[in-house]
């Protein structure tokens, strides 16, 4: 039986914010209603011919009344084709796709940790909208190579939360890495000889480069801190067909698209990545 | 609809089925995943994800990546194993209103008797696809990467593998070879009751940036559109040399591609890549070659095949 449909959007911005990102604005009713904190949607960049071919996947950055907004960085083709759409085009998308952050472990009292490499914070930041919406305390940890590189600085602040900042050529915040800052801000609470339960305090979800992941991991492991990681792998189809966008796992390996995008940290096999 | 129209039903062996136009292996999961995007028993017929006698845990990510009109993978066949699939996926398929065709493959010859005997059942499945080419996996008993690269041994599993079951029986070749036309022959001589042509063809993308290989098996098979051209000549050279259907692979994207095959020589063909781009676009290949069968008054399906 036909369930899905594949949908058509209609453009109403297309706007570069930073340095090669861009966000965009589209308008579908169905996906704004549906699309869950941590979805992505795998979008057509351009429908005259078969180059570039595939659908290339975009975490859902927010939704807002009929529009979800994408927040994308140009890195090949695809991307690039996508930048040049004009507002009033139709794309067409699929999607919600995969399983988003899974809030319903958390108990309301601990405080989120929000760490966002680069354009990692896209996915993040409609988590965070929403955990703010519940009442739950929130502190981002924003980094990136430069200042013009930090993301949606104004309205991460917007929603209540505790932002701090690093860049790699100390433009903006802290020179350095944002899991420096990380640590920086869990030692402060191990000063108060509280290290024990230091994991019952917080939450923490990631999203960015594999290598601010991977020593992200080692940090959530150090302080036995429930984390969820957002991967992003390259895909062919978005639905589980193609068996492409493959992570190894504890239990062997995962489809991104469709067991994913959203791991428990425990559950990747962290030597293999 | 007033007019009468051509009768695109085709037969390949001992099977009739209701289209020439069906899903390629390793793009349509085992049919599944796509159920929610279109009508799947519209299809001509459905060959699965290749099975293995044992399971198989593919290739080290990443897997795949776009190329320019092209989609370049190495997924290594990842599957469960014929045991786990056939407990798993039978009852599922057999109600599929369609033809099945299980695609299979193993590291030697033994391994794809075994596999298809096993998976053998009185009725079921209407026919294997024989995949003698996938490029992401190492064989054993050839001192050639891809079993279909060597005539000889292609025709002895070919044999072997008739034995062992009733169902119709397709062998799925390489491109990458001096002359597929030699291989297509071997498998005519091993009894085979149609060809698939074309598997990907290997191929390497390199990330200059990071000075390494994007897949993690370094090499990968190329399809998509980027390949139709070679892959058209592929068919209209095997054509020319067997007497047994050929079933065209190679960047079908819309119904025009498939009147090329056919064209070429074809007798049916696959959509691969194309499922991947758009999970419901089957529906709208099958109309653009029906719209052109009635646009050019073709009565006959088979007045098509290799006019050029």
């Amino acid at each position: 039986m036909k369930t899905k449909k594949i949908l058509q959007g209609k453009i109403i911005s297309n706007k570069k914010i930073a340095p090669d990102h861009f966000k965009m604005a589209i308008q579908n009713e169905w996906l704004a209603l549906k699309a869950r904190p941590g979805q992505f949607v795998m979008i057509k960049v351009q429908e005259k011919n078969n180059d570039p071919l595939l659908r290339i996947p975009l975490g859902v950055h927010f939704t807002e009344e009929d529009r979800t907004y994408l927040l994308y960085k140009v890195v090949g083709p695809g991307t690039a084709t996508l930048s040049q759409r004009q507002k009033g085009e139709i794309v067409s998308i699929l999607g919600p796709l995969g399983n988003g952050f899974d809030l319903s472990k958390n108990s309301p009292d601990k405080e989120a940790l929000i760490v966002a490499g680069g354009h990692g914070i896209v996915p993040l930041y409609m988590l965070i909208k929403e955990l703010r919406k519940k009442g739950i305390k929130v502190a981002v940890f924003e980094g990136a190579c430069s200042k013009e590189h930090i993301l949606c600085e104004n309205r991460l602040k917007q929603t209540g939360s505790k932002v701090f900042i690093a860049t790699e050529n100390g433009t903006q915040g802290k020179k350095g890495r944002v899991t420096d800052v990380l640590v920086e801000y869990l030692k402060k609470y191990e000063k108060n000889g509280k290290r024990k339960n230091i994991g019952e305090k917080y939450i923490m979800f990631v999203c960015g480069p594999k290598p601010m992941i991977k020593s992200v991991n080692k940090i959530a492991e150090k302080f036995k801190i429930n984390t969820q990681i957002s991967f992003a792998e390259y895909m062919a189809c978005g639905i589980g067909a193609c068996l492409g966008c493959a992570i190894m796992t504890v239990d062997g390996y995962k489809m991104t698209c469709k067991d994913g995008p959203v791991f428990d940290s425990k559950e990747i096999k962290w030597d293999a990545q | 609809m007033g007019c009468a129209m051509t009768d695109i039903k085709i037969k390949i062996g001992n099977k009739e089925f209701k289209n020439p136009i069906w899903m390629a292996s390793g793009t349509f999961g085992y049919g599944k995943e796509f159920e929610d995007f279109l009508d799947i028993e519209k299809i001509g017929a459905i060959i699965t994800k290749t099975v293995t006698l044992t399971a198989r845990e593919g290739n080290k990510p990443p897997r795949i990546v776009e190329t320019p009109a092209g989609l370049l993978n190495s997924i290594g066949l990842e599957n469960k194993g014929a045991d786990k699939f056939k407990e798993e996926m039978y009852s599922y398929l057999k109600k599929i209103n369609t033809k099945i065709i299980i695609s299979v493959a193993g590291g030697t010859g033994k391994e794809y008797e075994e596999c298809v005997e096993k998976l053998s059942e009185k009725n079921f499945p209407d026919a294997f696809e024989i995949n003698l080419s996938c490029p992401n996996v190492t064989h054993e008993g050839t001192k050639y990467q891809l079993i279909a690269q060597d005539p000889i041994l292609t025709e002895k599993i070919i044999k072997m593998v008739k034995k062992k079951t009733k169902s119709v029986v397709i062998a799925k070749l390489t491109p990458n070879v001096t002359d597929v036309s030699e291989i297509a022959r071997a498998v005519e001589n091993g009894g085979a009751d149609a060809v698939a042509m074309v598997n990907t063809y290997m191929g390497i993308a390199v990330c200059a940036e990071e000075q390494k290989a994007v897949l993690g098996n370094v090499v990968g098979g190329l399809s998509g559109p980027a390949i139709k051209p070679m892959a058209l000549k592929a068919v209209r050279d095997a054509y020319k040399k067997i007497k047994i259907p050929i079933i065209g692979i190679g960047g079908i994207m819309r119904g025009m591609d498939v009147v090329e095959f056919m064209l070429c020589g074809a007798t049916a063909v696959q959509v691969g890549t194309a499922n991947f781009v758009n999970p419901d676009g089957y529906d709208l290949i099958l109309k653009e070659f029906k719209d052109y069968l009635k646009r050019k008054n073709i009565k006959k399906l088979s007045s098509l095949v290799g006019k050029i």
